[in-house]
């Protein structure tokens, strides 16, 4: 019998089984489409991603030249140790040689590669400016070691015999956070930043931009050579031009180990800083390449604070060269006579308390500019109450005393000239008398200021009226347009002061310098006219402050100069002897 | 029992079409080979282009041989045919110890045989024997006790050597003829159940939904109320205690059976493979990068790529419109054997051509599901195109089969004594 003709199979079934094939049909058609056709793009690009493996190629970052020309930062060559992370774990005794080479533990060689690594297919570096020896010995064994590259990096040099560590800054490796904030820039990790100094203010010129090659792999990172049309060129960092003289940078550098100084040269004319530091400080170069923990954490933990930059950072009382602008509200507005005499008995009373003089027996009777000469404090407590806070202030003010000079080192601070709103909101309403404005009068109590916010006082002083930015960097040279690009900075003027009141100034400062009693008598340089001032600033912490700003009024030598004394007991015997110095350096170098 | 009728009727029956689209994508599959595996080879053509060359022709002969095979005989003789494979499939355990991946293999020095892939054609003529040919009526249960104790013997002896892959593909075929064979579409569903259930036992919600449905269901298909409770109440069992028996396994045995269902979460690279295969498929765009010139092909970016990924390989090299053609043949394909299987005269071919047919086609979805992304890793080639001579031969075997069932020769029942 032959089994029957029917099967089982109805047309609803039949048609179940079609339905179903047609569904597992457009499931993986649609899968296919979306990924052939809507995403193309996307895997395009990683399946070009699989086949090359890029290699950065570093910019040498751009040269520092001071304003003679000569190189003060250049760059040269350092070896870096790369590992694959793929390509080592597939031959381990790789670790073995590595580690007989640097002679660092291989585990500890393992622990920097899983510290460092961005990915199990992307360079990690294992050890960074490798010695001469060490980037021979492994060109030598390059065959045995797989997976392993040498990356050369350009890293910086420095001019021996300078520090100017607060000038120059430094640069380093940059770290993820600001990889992830800077990434718009272009930032990846293993780059290097300016930190600190010209290296940080002058970054976007300095940094050039990195270049890539790219070098044709297979899944196993076997290499098959470079690509050379894809090729990104470096473009080196533009070249920078500083106002520094590199001959008076060293020179101030040397004046005095014992007590922390701050000096500024500076061409009042313009705002051109000569010379510019902050002692101590610390040599850029240890930060070149690896920072050994230990020269790092001496550097932290150095009682006098080598890391900070006092001229541009470190707020003091200015004590006595604050005088001046006293003087010029009382002649400007007609307050006082010059010819007013006050009589200096070494003290002065008010109310119940006593104000010294620096002098406790007493000057005798002064007029401003003996006053001045002699930094007679009682005079000014006197001429204080007839300007008022009000007048002072405003004075201030014109003279940007406790504004930012805009200086081009980052990081820098304001001071703070104490006004009217200032003083009741610390001391309340009726809080504050007199007496604190008698205090404030001779650079003391709530007024603090920097070197550097001096070195703009002393240049208007200098110019009679003319505000300057001081500034370091003076041209920059562009690599991509072959172009010396000059840099200006904003300038103002005190243009409502009269010049009988100038006249009176420049004959106390004069005086201060020449006078019988003088207190900076030993400022004097021959040919060049020094006008001056000192300053003595009292400090609860420890000894006085010694300040000495002043300048030539020389044509042919425009410079002013600040000098700050850390502890220095007084400007006269401390910052005083040191302006001398430098300026008779400077004039001598300089003369035709 | 051959004679020459039978011989010139069955000439005159073939059928040409699918004998034209099979062979085309064959000769594809060998153009795909070349290029897949031309980073190997010194010479110009590959060790696995030639095998594969030679497969092509033993296949095409042992298609004819099962082409040209009596159903009568395939019929009488299915369960010699039956414990052949069985006896096949125990022989590897013997034959080597050490390693599980060996399980897999007969190695005959020369040539390594699959028994596994053999045992589909066994299983096909076994169960279409039964389906043809049983008394049991298809309304009661016991109706495919037996077919699915056919089915299981081989099913855990693939799942144990192991290749969970292949093990699905009887099952597949097992549920495929069950469907066609016009059981109540509710034994399948009870079939299934438990495999649901113990998925849906890992989520609260799942399991709370998954019980107010198969409760429903159950309620429905109107069995009696003894078999509706019992399986309502197992099936709830199951998924209770299935947590408890996970949580009493040791996490390497979790991560073993977990990676057995989807390589993906095996960290050493499945993931890695199918996210490459992604860019390989998703990077040849519409046209595709040109014969030989895939990128993630020569690269060697895709993992086997010569077997289980080489339809990544075609879709980097040839693109969006290729696949599309690749996809009308196939299609083409299953919809001409499902239609053959409807038109059948006897319940016997119905039964072989149905089951030929779902196997080729779960491999198909398998495979590509795969190299796309939407189903686990589970190794299974692609017919027709992937590198592999047992697989090949199998291939070709089962559209022998395929067209054999399809033929008008019309076996007699054999006498039950």
């Amino acid at each position: 019998m032959a089994l029957s003709h029917d099967n089982n199979l109805t047309p609803l079934r039949y048609y179940i089984l079609i339905g179903l094939s047609v569904i597992l049909f457009s499931i993986l058609l649609f899968r296919i489409y979306d990924l052939q056709i809507k995403r193309y793009s996307d895997f395009s690009t990683e399946a070009v991603k699989n086949m090359y493996r890029k290699y950065n190629i570093p910019a040498p970052r751009g040269i520092i030249y001071d304003r003679y020309n000569r190189p003060l930062v250049y760059n040269q060559s350092n070896y870096d140790l790369e590992v694959y992370p793929f390509e080592i774990s597939q031959q381990e005794h790789t670790w073995e040689v590595l580690s007989r080479i640097l002679n660092v533990p291989a585990d500890e060689l393992r622990e920097r590669m899983r510290k460092n690594m961005n990915g199990y297919y992307r360079p990690a570096k294992i050890s960074s400016s490798l010695d001469y020896m060490t980037v021979s010995l492994i060109q030598e064994y390059q065959l045995e070691l797989f997976g392993v590259i040498l990356t050369s990096r350009p890293s910086r040099q420095y001019i021996p015999g300078i520090n100017a560590g607060h000038l120059l800054g430094y640069t380093a490796e940059i770290d993820q956070r600001s990889v992830e904030l800077l990434s718009g820039e272009g930032y990846r990790s293993g780059d290097y930043i300016g930190v600190k100094g010209i290296e940080k203010s002058y970054e976007r010129e300095l940094r050039g931009k990195n270049g890539t090659r790219f070098v044709r792999i297979n899944a196993f990172g076997m290499d098959f050579g470079e690509d050379f049309s894809k090729t990104i060129p470096v473009t080196p960092g533009n070249d920078l031009y500083l106002t520094i003289n590199m001959d008076l940078q060293k020179y101030v550098e040397s004046m005095n180990d014992s007590l922390p100084y701050s000096v500024v040269v500076i061409d009042y004319t313009n705002g051109e800083i000569h010379a510019i530091a902050s002692r101590p400080d610390f040599n850029p170069a240890i930060f070149s390449g690896t920072v050994s923990q230990d020269a790092w954490l001496a550097l932290l933990n150095d009682p006098a604070k080598p890391l900070i930059n006092r001229t541009v950072q470190g707020l003091y009382p200015p004590g006595s060269i604050y005088k001046m602008i006293t003087a010029v509200a009382a002649l400007d507005e007609n307050v006082i006579s010059p010819t007013r005499k006050y009589h200096c008995s070494g003290y002065y009373r008010l109310g119940r308390r006593i104000y010294k003089c620096w002098k406790e027996a007493g000057h005798g009777s002064m007029d401003m500019i003996d006053a001045i000469e002699n930094s007679c404090n009682v005079y000014f407590y006197n001429l204080i109450q007839e300007v008022g806070l009000e007048r002072w202030v405003r004075y201030g003010q014109m003279f940007r005393i406790g504004t930012l000079t805009g200086i081009d080192i980052p990081e820098e601070k304001a001071g703070n000239l104490p006004d009217h709103k200032y003083l009741d909101k610390k001391y309340g309403k009726n809080g504050w008398t007199i007496g604190l404005l008698l205090n404030m009068v001779i650079g003391q109590g709530d007024l603090v200021i920097t070197p550097i916010d001096m070195s703009r006082y002393i240049c208007a002083l200098a110019t009679r009226g003319k505000i300057i930015t001081p500034h370091v960097g003076r041209a920059v040279f562009n690599q991509n347009d072959d172009y010396l690009n000059l840099l200006s900075f904003p300038e103002d003027s005190i243009t409502n002061i009269n010049d009988r009141t100038w006249e009176i100034i420049e004959k106390g400062l004069r005086q201060v310098i020449v006078g019988e009693n003088g207190t900076a008598k030993v400022a004097e340089v021959k040919g060049l006219k020094m006008h001056g001032k000192t300053g003595t600033a009292q400090n609860p912490h420890g000894e006085a402050h010694g300040w000495f700003i002043g300048y030539s009024a020389n044509p042919l030598f425009p410079y002013a100069i600040v000098i700050f004394v850390e502890n220095g007991k007084s400007g006269s015997s401390s910052a005083a002897p040191m302006a001398n110095k430098i300026m008779n350096y400077y004039w001598k170098a300089s003369s035709f | 029992m051959l004679n020459l009728k039978d011989i010139e009727e069955k000439i005159a029956e073939l059928d040409y079409v699918t004998l034209a689209i099979v062979l085309s994508l064959t000769l594809f599959g060998l153009i795909s080979i070349y290029s897949a595996s031309s980073y190997a080879s010194e010479s110009r053509w590959s060790f696995q282009f030639i095998i594969q060359f030679i497969s092509l022709f033993l296949g095409m002969g042992f298609l004819t041989v099962i082409y040209f095979t009596p159903k009568q005989f395939l019929l009488e003789k299915s369960w010699f045919f039956y414990l052949l494979g069985l006896a096949l499939l125990v022989l590897p355990f013997f034959l080597s110890g050490e390693s599980a991946e060996t399980n897999r293999w007969i190695d005959l020095g020369f040539v390594k045989l699959q028994p596994s892939e053999f045992m589909k054609f066994f299983l096909i003529i076994t169960l279409g024997r039964y389906f043809a040919i049983t008394r049991h009526s298809m309304d009661s249960f016991i109706y495919l006790i037996k077919p699915l104790f056919l089915t299981l013997i081989p099913f855990g002896m693939v799942f144990i050597q192991p290749d969970l892959g292949t093990s699905l593909v009887y099952l597949a075929v097992f549920i495929g003829m069950l469907f066609a064979s016009g059981i109540r579409i509710y034994f399948i569903f009870l079939l299934i159940a438990p495999l649901i259930t113990i998925i849906a036992a890992f989520n609260l919600t799942a399991f709370t939904i998954w019980g107010i449905v198969l409760g429903i269901i159950i309620f429905y298909n109107h069995t009696s109320l003894f078999s509706s409770v019992g399986v309502f109440i197992g099936n709830i069992t199951a998924g209770l205690i299935t947590p408890l028996v996970w949580n009493q396994l040791k996490p390497y045995q979790q991560t073993r059976i977990l990676t057995m269902f989807n390589a993906e979460l095996d960290p050493l690279g499945a993931g890695y493979q199918v996210l490459q295969s992604q860019i390989a498929i998703g990077s040849g765009g519409l046209r595709g990068k040109g014969f030989l010139a895939g990128t993630q092909t020569h690269l060697r970016f895709l993992p086997e790529q010569h077997t289980d990924f080489i339809f990544s390989v075609i879709a980097e090299e040839f693109g969006f419109i290729l696949v599309v053609i690749l996809f009308i043949l196939f299609f083409t394909l299953f919809i001409r054997w499902f239609t053959m299987a409807f038109k059948a005269r006897d319940k016997f071919g119905t039964m072989l051509v149905v089951g030929g047919t779902v196997a080729l086609l779960f491999h198909f979805f398998i495979n590509i599901g795969m190299t796309v992304g939407l189903m686990p890793v589970t190794g299974k080639p692609l017919p027709f195109l992937s590198y592999g001579g047992s697989f090949l031969v199998t291939c070709f075997g089962l559209v022998g089969i395929i067209l054999n069932g399809n033929s008008e020769q019309i076996p007699r029942v054999p006498t039950f004594r």
